[in-house]
């Protein structure tokens, strides 16, 4: 399971939970210096673990249910899970009120950003099978003109 | 295939022609040589001696022996049985035993990972993990798949795993 959890990936997270941290202090009010820092690594860490689990979980989902429809299902199940998380979290640590427009426009982020990447990955694996007909098609032809 | 010429130039010109359009490429350390009647014969390589007259036909016997170089042998339920490759779905590493999956039947093969690897290359088969190559022709789908790797369903419905490495090595061969 190790052997297949991707480092990388983690960084990316925790990465992204730093970008998080920082949107998040943009949309809480009255935050100083030491605690924006201590939130903003707080999220960085939250992402770096979030990271990891997934990447944990991930690697334990046999390739038997490998199919376009259970990856981009997978996905975004943990995407939305890993958003309520996020809400969870930041809500219990800056007591966050839901009806604040700033709040909701985070969430409304969040999603937006977890839409675009549904787009790009679906495009790529789109992209990606055209490729592979292109790529059959010119050994079909290269064995034919053997033949 | 590399073959080397032992001829008159105005022979050598002809086959050159012929072998243009082809992958046949002529080399010096070859093991195979095309040799003019007249001409001697190198030793410990193989020698087949034409007329000028026939350069024709001694071309015609290296594309067949070309194109029975696509031929896998392999040994299932007490025989040796010939292959195409194109019929082959997946090649694996199974405890130290080497094995080759077509539609109907496993086989087992005698040589190298590496070798089946190095000589099928350019007929679609590639390497995807330490102890499975794939016929790419035989792939039906690519699934992009959690902790950035790939998943390949082949035609019969099999799942091969492509593991990171092999995923750039893959988007690579792919152009992607």
């Amino acid at each position: 399971m190790f052997k297949k959890i991707n480092i990388r990936n983690c960084l990316l997270s925790a990465c992204i939970g730093l970008i998080i941290g920082i949107l998040s202090i943009y949309s809480a009010d009255s935050l100083t210096f030491k605690q924006g820092i201590e939130s903003l690594l707080r999220s960085g860490s939250l992402g770096l673990l979030i990271g990891t689990v997934v990447e944990a979980i991930t690697a334990l989902l046999p390739i038997s249910i490998a199919k376009p429809k259970s990856y981009f299902f997978i996905n975004n199940l943990l995407a939305v899970f890993v958003t309520f998380l996020v809400v969870l979290i930041t809500s219990s640590f800056y007591q966050v009120d839901f009806s604040d427009y700033k709040y909701q426009r985070f969430l409304i982020l969040i999603l937006l950003i977890v839409f675009i990447v549904n787009i790009l990955e679906y495009y790529y694996y789109i992209r990606t099978n055209k490729k592979l007909d292109r790529f059959k098609r010119s050994i079909e032809n290269r064995n034919r003109d053997e033949y | 295939m590399d073959i080397n010429l032992i001829c008159s130039n105005k022979v050598s010109e002809k086959i050159l022609k012929l072998i243009k359009n082809t992958d046949i490429v002529i080399e010096k350390d070859a093991s195979i040589i095309l040799v003019e009647q007249g001409y001697d014969m190198p030793k410990g390589k193989i020698s087949i001696v034409f007329e000028a007259i026939d350069y024709l036909e001694a071309v015609e016997i290296i594309l067949k022996e070309k194109k029975n170089s696509s031929l896998i042998t392999g040994y299932a339920l007490d025989r040796y049985t010939l292959m195409d490759v194109k019929d082959v779905l997946y090649l694996e590493v199974y405890g130290t035993e080497l094995r080759c999956r077509t539609i109907d039947q496993m086989y087992n093969l005698k040589r190298t990972l590496s070798y089946y690897e190095q000589k099928y290359k350019s007929r679609g088969i590639v390497r995807i993990n330490k102890s499975q190559l794939v016929n790419m022709l035989a792939v039906k789908e690519i699934v992009p798949w959690f902790n950035s790797r790939l998943v390949l369903v082949l035609e019969n419905g099999r799942e091969l795993e492509v593991s990171r490495h092999y995923t750039k090595v893959l988007k690579e061969l792919l152009e992607l």
